[in-house]
């Protein structure tokens, strides 16, 4: 994963798909690069290379989402494939993870 | 190769447009030895060679320089058609490229104008011999056409089954496929009806790749079918036939590598309801049940041929009302290894229909004669049309993981869509996606969760497919003893994937049926409009 900020949002390019076996090597990698970037409003995972997102891919998009809530940031989801935007629009994140 | 000539004189065919050079040859010439048919110039020679033809010739000796056809033009009319003949031309030039064009149009010996009588009679004693070993071969090689065609024949007759139906109730079908590295070989699949109620089935692989192979096989399959007429069961018919190899075909007096038959025997009972399985030496068969579930059978003893004391078991089943047997000999496993494929997805494959240049580029890369054998039943009285019959669906994947590779799940991954890719080629990316990712959240869940990441705990995933509704059913199997409803309710609460993953599951199959407490999972996917 890279990630790229300026000053108002930090934007999380996932570089690998969002499943069991990369998920907690990305969690370290997403929490350190919102430490660093603790000046910008909004938090972005960019999915634009993502392939798979599974159960637990799913499960860190959700912990993003309320570690970005718990530090008072907007946080929003862009480039999911037509395959992954139908499974964040099942579990109803599609919604809560707008830009 | 030296043939013996044979007494009769050998006709020889000499073409010039010289007379005098005509009458000196049949002069010369032993008249107990060679009949010599002259023929004056080119024109003449065509005329009697197409009334007459050239096969009662042993060679023919043809002079270059000649009016209105060469000699080159003459031999080629000639070997055209007769390809086995063998020609000498003579010539007064000396000309390399007559030479070679010579060579090209096929003569074998080439003189040169004048020439010592003796050299002329050497070049046509060889060119009789030459002759006479070209026919030789080729009537050997028609020969073998023909004992090919009869094998062929044998193999194509070998899965006829008389009767379609057993008692009255069980439907039964079998298909088989043979794809041997040369033009035949010793894998084969042979079904034996035994009587009203049994069916007796053998796969086997006899030793080599060649006609030898193939004859042993047709011979065995001629064993058997006469011993089972006379009421042999399984177990004599191995002994015999593992006697008549060693005391025999193996005898040390014969030189040369010994043969050896792996075989399984499956005879299906539907009367006692059991099938009954001998296995010497050959992958071990696979049943697919009622209750979605692949299993194996007996593993294969040591084959027919090696041993004197050799060691048969029969192992007797439960007979499914409805089943699926797979049989196939090692080259379709060393295939697949090859493929990185699933046996059952690549013998299914191979099975069905489809002739791609995907499948003929999967079989060039076989190393081994490839045998598969597929019967199915069904028991019609107890059939519901309404409800999935497993016995028709086509068991197409089986992987066995275990609790401890959770961390390899994206290489087990790899493994079932590699498989649904090859029998699915246009099922859309999307659906695709949903089917795999559904697997992968029951297979995670097995093995975190029913496993308990323990490598001693092992899962199983099933898949199916419905050929005829076009219905794939997956079923994920774990060693677990499953969840009771209050937990998996916490877990949700908790997001637990889970939870998450079963949410997922539900969301994207068609039906889902949890059984043992959720540690047997199946799902379906209705596939008739992606595929259609």
């Amino acid at each position: 994963m890279n990630y790229q900020a300026d000053e108002s949002r930090l934007i999380l390019r996932f570089e690998e798909d969002l499943i069991s076996t990369t998920v907690k090597k990305l969690l370290v990698s997403c929490r350190h690069a919102i430490e660093i970037s603790s000046d910008v409003g909004t938090v972005v995972a960019d999915l634009s290379e993502v392939e798979m997102i599974d159960s637990q891919g799913l499960n860190l998009l959700i912990t993003l989402y309320k570690n970005a809530q718990d530090a008072r940031k907007d946080f929003s989801v862009c480039g999911a494939s037509p395959a992954n935007a139908k499974l964040l629009a099942f579990v109803n994140l599609q919604e809560r993870f707008k830009g | 190769m030296t043939l013996e000539i044979s007494q009769t004189k050998k006709k020889i065919l000499v073409v010039d447009d010289d007379p005098g050079m005509l009458r000196l040859i049949s002069t010369m010439a032993n008249p107990a030895q060679y009949n010599i048919v002259c023929v004056l110039g080119s024109e003449e020679a065509i005329n009697l060679i197409g009334k007459e033809g050239v096969q009662q010739f042993h060679a023919i000796v043809l002079d270059y320089h000649m009016p209105v056809y060469n000699g080159l033009d003459l031999l080629a009319y000639i070997r055209a058609r007769d390809p086995s003949i063998s020609a000498i031309i003579m010539t007064a030039e000396h000309d390399v490229e007559v030479v070679t064009q010579a060579l090209r149009f096929g003569a074998c010996d080439f003189i040169n104008k004048p020439f010592r009588f003796r050299q002329l009679l050497d070049a046509v004693d060889k060119a009789v011999q030459l002759t006479l070993e070209q026919r030789y071969l080729e009537s050997m090689a028609s020969e073998i056409h023909e004992i090919i065609d009869i094998h062929k024949r044998i193999n194509a007759t070998a899965n006829l089954i008389e009767k379609k139906r057993y008692m009255d109730r069980y439907s039964v079908s079998l298909e088989t496929i043979f794809y041997p590295i040369k033009v035949t070989g010793g894998d084969f699949a042979h079904c034996f009806p035994v009587s009203e109620d049994r069916l007796l089935l053998a796969v086997g692989d006899v030793s080599g790749h060649d006609i030898t192979a193939g004859f042993i096989s047709s011979y065995f399959r001629g064993i058997v079918r006469g011993m089972v007429t006379m009421g042999a069961d399984v177990k004599t018919i191995c002994r015999h036939f593992n006697e008549f190899l060693i005391n025999e075909w193996n005898h040390p007096r014969h030189s040369g590598v010994i043969t050896s038959i792996a075989v399984c025997f499956m005879m299906l009972d539907f009367r006692e309801g059991v099938i009954r399985v001998v296995a010497q030496g050959f992958p071990h068969p696979w049943l697919a049940n009622s209750d979605a579930e692949i299993v194996q059978l007996t593993e294969g003893r040591e084959a027919l041929g090696w041993f004197k004391d050799l060691d048969i078991q029969e192992m007797v089943y439960a007979l499914p009302d409805n089943g699926t047997c797979l049989l196939w000999s090692d080259g379709l496993l060393d295939l697949a290894e090859d493929q990185q494929l699933c046996p059952f997805s690549l013998a299914h494959y191979l099975l069905s229909d489809v002739d791609t240049v995907q499948r003929q580029r999967i079989l060039q890369k076989r190393k081994d004669d490839i045998v598969v054998m597929r019967i199915t039943w069904s028991d019609e009285s107890h059939s519901d049309k309404g409800e999935i019959q497993w016995s028709k669906c086509r068991p197409i994947y089986l992987g066995i993981c275990n609790g401890g590779e959770v961390d390899r799940i994206d290489e087990i991954q790899a493994s079932w869509k590699r498989c649904l890719v090859l029998m699915f080629s246009s099922l859309p990316a999307d659906k695709l996606h949903e089917i795999i990712l559904c697997i992968r959240e029951a297979v995670l869940n097995a093995m975190l969760h029913g496993c308990c990441k323990d490598k001693k705990h092992e899962c199983r995933v099933q898949i199916a497919f419905d050929a005829a509704r076009k219905i794939l059913m997956i079923r994920v199997d774990d060693e677990g003893c499953g969840y009771n409803q209050s937990e998996i309710t916490a877990q949700a609460d908790a997001n637990d994937h889970v939870s998450l993953g079963l949410q997922i599951i539900r969301y994207y199959t068609d039906s889902i049926s949890l059984n043992r407490n959720g540690a047997a999972l199946t799902m379906t996917f209705d596939l008739a409009k992606e595929l259609n």
